[in-house]
């Protein structure tokens, strides 16, 4: 039967080695599924997405007019990491978030780094995420990022490459628990033969983390979480994390600042914070500080975090350490403070701001993916191997002109995964965003957040335009989870 | 102890207020049907009275046209007070405005809570969006509508978010109990003329608008006096549906919420409000003249709810 399930024709199928022969990860998932006719798999689908319905487990995508709710579509067919493979990785994300704590240290610090010419100090400063108003202000116990996601591919040969590092809000962690309970419920018989390490733990990981980073002197510090509010696209994770760790959810209209101590407006009249896990931009945080527009924020939780009254999580300035411009350095940044060399590979990149690499990306702009610095969600990129030549000079122009804003890579063809199509199963490209979390010791959840394409031939993984989510199982070694 | 957000705890009031709402005008509805059914061709113009007085159990959500027939008010009601067109006191749009607040506190709410408010809005929206006929979507709209309570009564904490979900429910259901007997009675005994079985079914009707009939039945037996149900409707302490019995809940959540009579006007005008109705109404109770007096005490219970916003939602 497994011979129906058609595999990857170009890069790295994670469920098969050839047509017909399932990974040995795999073996088990494949044949259960196989056991089960197309209309018993077409029912537990539908139970599935009444599940997600009606549970309201959305995310709400920004038209023209108006924000619409929708479902995030959740593929059935688990991806599997093995124990081993998982040690690897989750080795190399400890080492790289340590380090990019440790460079957010010096940014805001000393400036090592940036006097020794490991990272450019012109680029650093030219950032629109490095907050100069923040510089000698250190958080509690240095840590700026208490919890990162990094995002993950499988190049060509199976092997992992990180491909950006989100060290502000990453979201997309009540997935992940939501997808493994969906996925119990719903396939039960999937998990029979295997050992899966649980995600469920979570909430108290984070909770942890916030708890050890409050102000010092405070023994039972109140922990809440910060929303844009129930409009904000992840409005539903928001609400998850408070609740699952037992803490409110506020918004900036419930704080307020006063002698540089922030409290929520509560029935029984004002009550202090220390902790505040904020899921808001740096940008709207404090309107004093930044955006004297937002409405969002709070003025005067920046003066508070500076008073060393408030932790805020993940720190304001985080942003510099995850911005594309920097990515480039990141082997380098490891060596340099953990005198290590980097376990993970990333995307190799060329930055617009070496010569060198300014001179090649110029010349070989057809066999590249170029981006702007500045740039997201696909907006003022080049992917040269897909343009026409008119495409291709006319970026040159712009490219020329400031090769400094932009970095390029290699068209990385990323790994697939089996996928239920609707009638039957095939690969879509995924990748993967493990979350870090950094507080008395760097913790990773097993698994991550795994997005997929569900279009055909399709690269694009986000929720916004199409894409989807897979249950992330990372097995236990030795059998038990 | 940690007290809860003024923001939530504000959100939750709303959100028991327009659930309950939902739930009320399912219930009314589903007696002008029954109205309609029994008594449409027996006596048009009395049912057409009892149907239309929609508007005044419901003021600002419009008027239904006059010249109408018995069949066509009642689709027009269906169309205004269930599906929402042109009418903001409607079942879609108090459903929706319930799962708003609903989301904006979620982490309050047990998963079985959320998902059934969802669930009967995700439904209730489809329905609209489809052009179901109304008839076949209320008898599902209401059953979702009160299996939320069942779930609320069942899985969630009896804690300081209960309370003001609480608050919210039992102020609008007394508000409108109270204009069931301020206007529905008096629209059901029309000028006294009514044949007898016309009467006992708009009389029905009264009692089923204040969810009231099978326990009324219990307590008082079969006949349907006007006096004894205005007087149920108000003073029975055991009635879940009664002016009294909502009054108590409101001071026992007051009370909860740590208020005293003293520091709080919202407890304050709810006990007076109590001591009002326990010694300032007897039974029998005038109906003719305490049905006039009820628009006073759905003022008061308006003052009860700016106290209480004023209180607690406006720290």
């Amino acid at each position: 039967m497994s011979s129906s399930w058609s595999i990857a024709e170009k890069g790295w199928d994670e469920g098969f080695e050839a047509k017909g022969t399932p990974r040995e990860a795999y073996a088990g998932v494949v044949s259960v599924l196989d056991g089960l006719d197309e209309s018993e798999i077409q029912r537990r689908e539908q139970l599935q997405q009444i599940s997600l319905i009606n549970q309201g487990i959305t995310f709400t995508v920004y038209g023209e007019r108006e924000g619409t709710e929708r479902v995030f579509p959740f593929d059935f067919v688990p991806r599997i990491i093995t124990a081993d493979e998982w040690s690897h990785l989750e080795a190399g994300l400890q080492q790289r978030v340590q380090a990019i704590n440790l460079f957010l240290v010096d940014v805001y610090g000393e400036q090592r780094s940036l006097r020794e010419g490991i990272v450019p100090w012109e680029l650093v400063f030219s950032r629109p995420d490095f907050r100069r108003e923040l510089v000698g202000v250190l958080p509690r116990l240095g840590v700026f990022t208490h919890v990162a996601g990094i995002d993950l591919l499988r190049g060509e040969d199976g092997g992992w490459l990180v491909l950006e590092d989100n060290c502000r809000c990453p979201s997309g962690v009540s997935y992940v628990v939501e997808n493994r309970g969906l996925l119990t419920r719903v396939f039960p018989d999937l998990f029979r033969e295997h050992a899966v390490r649980p995600v469920d733990h979570y909430p108290q990981m984070l909770l942890e983390t916030l708890r050890h980073v409050a102000p010092r002197g405070r023994e039972r510090p109140v922990v809440a979480v910060l929303s844009p509010g129930a409009g904000n696209s992840a409005a539903f994770e928001h609400s998850f994390l408070a609740r699952e760790m037992g803490v409110p959810l506020v918004e900036g209209r419930d704080l307020i600042v006063e002698d540089d101590q922030v409290s929520m407006r509560t029935t029984g009249g004002r009550e202090r914070i220390d902790v505040l896990y904020r899921r808001i931009d740096d940008a709207f945080l404090d309107p004093v500080v930044f955006r004297p527009d937002s409405m969002l924020g709070v003025p005067g939780l920046v003066h508070a975090a500076r008073a060393g009254n408030i932790t805020l999580a993940n720190a304001p300035g985080a942003g510099v350490a995850d911005d594309k411009a920097v990515y480039p350095f990141m082997p380098d940044l490891i060596r340099f403070f953990l005198d290590e060399a980097p376990l993970l590979e990333q995307v190799p990149t060329f930055s617009g701001r070496r010569e060198d690499d300014a001179r090649f990306i110029a010349d070989n702009l057809a066999d590249l993916v170029v981006k702007r610095c500045d740039g997201a969600g696909g907006y003022g990129m080049l992917v040269g191997p897909t343009s026409s030549t008119k495409e291709i000079e006319d970026f040159r122009g712009v490219f020329e002109a400031n090769p400094g804003d932009f970095v390029a890579q290699h068209l990385v063809e990323f790994s697939s995964h089996p996928t239920w199509t609707g009638d039957g199963f095939a690969p879509r490209h995924v990748d993967l965003r493990p979350f870090v979390l950094c507080g008395e010791s760097i913790r990773v959840l097993p698994g991550g957040l795994t997005r997929v394409a569900l279009q055909e031939g399709s690269y694009v993984v986000n929720s916004s335009q199409g894409g989807g989510s897979k249950d992330t199982w990372v097995l236990a070694s030795g059998g038990a989870p | 102890m940690s007290r809860m957000l003024a923001r939530a705890a504000e959100n939750m009031y709303w959100m028991g207020r327009y659930l309950e709402r939902s739930a009320g005008l399912c219930r009314k509805l589903e007696v002008a049907r029954n109205v309609a059914v029994e008594v449409g061709g027996l006596d048009p113009d009395a049912t057409l009275r009892f149907l239309q007085d929609m508007a005044l159990l419901y003021p600002g959500s419009g008027t239904i046209a006059s010249g109408q027939s018995v069949h066509e008010t009642l689709e027009s009601l269906l169309d205004s007070y269930l599906l929402g067109h042109g009418n903001d006191l409607s079942v879609a749009v108090s459903l929706r405005a319930a799962r708003e607040n609903a989301r904006a506190v979620r982490d309050y709410l047990s998963r079985e809570v959320f998902e059934s408010i969802n669930g009967a809005w995700l439904n209730l929206s489809s329905s609209i969006r489809s052009k179901r006929d109304p008839d076949l979507v209320l008898p599902e709209i209401q059953q979702r509508v009160f299996g939320i309570g069942g779930a609320m009564g069942r899985t969630m904490l009896r804690d300081e978010s209960w309370a003001f979900m609480d608050l919210g429910v039992m102020l609008e259901r007394i508000h409108r109990v109270l204009y069931v007997v301020a206007h529905r009675l008096p629209a059901a005994l029309g000028d006294g003329t009514l044949a007898i079985p016309v009467q006992v079914a708009l009389l029905r009707g009264v009692l089923r608008s204040g969810a009231s009939l099978e326990n009324y039945r219990r307590v008082r037996g079969v006949e349907l006096d006007p006096a004894a149900i205005c007087g149920f409707l108000l003073l029975d302490r055991h009635a879940p549906h009664s002016v009294a019995y909502g009054i108590r809940v409101m001071e026992s959540a007051l009370e909860d919420l740590g208020s005293t009579e003293e520091g709080s006007e919202a407890r304050r005008r709810a006990g007076l409000l109590s001591a009002r109705l326990r010694y300032g109404l007897r039974e029998p109770v005038d109906w003719k003249e305490k049905g006039a007096s009820c628009l006073d005490i759905a003022d008061e219970i308006l003052q009860i709810h700016e106290a209480l916003t004023r209180q607690y939602f406006a720290v």
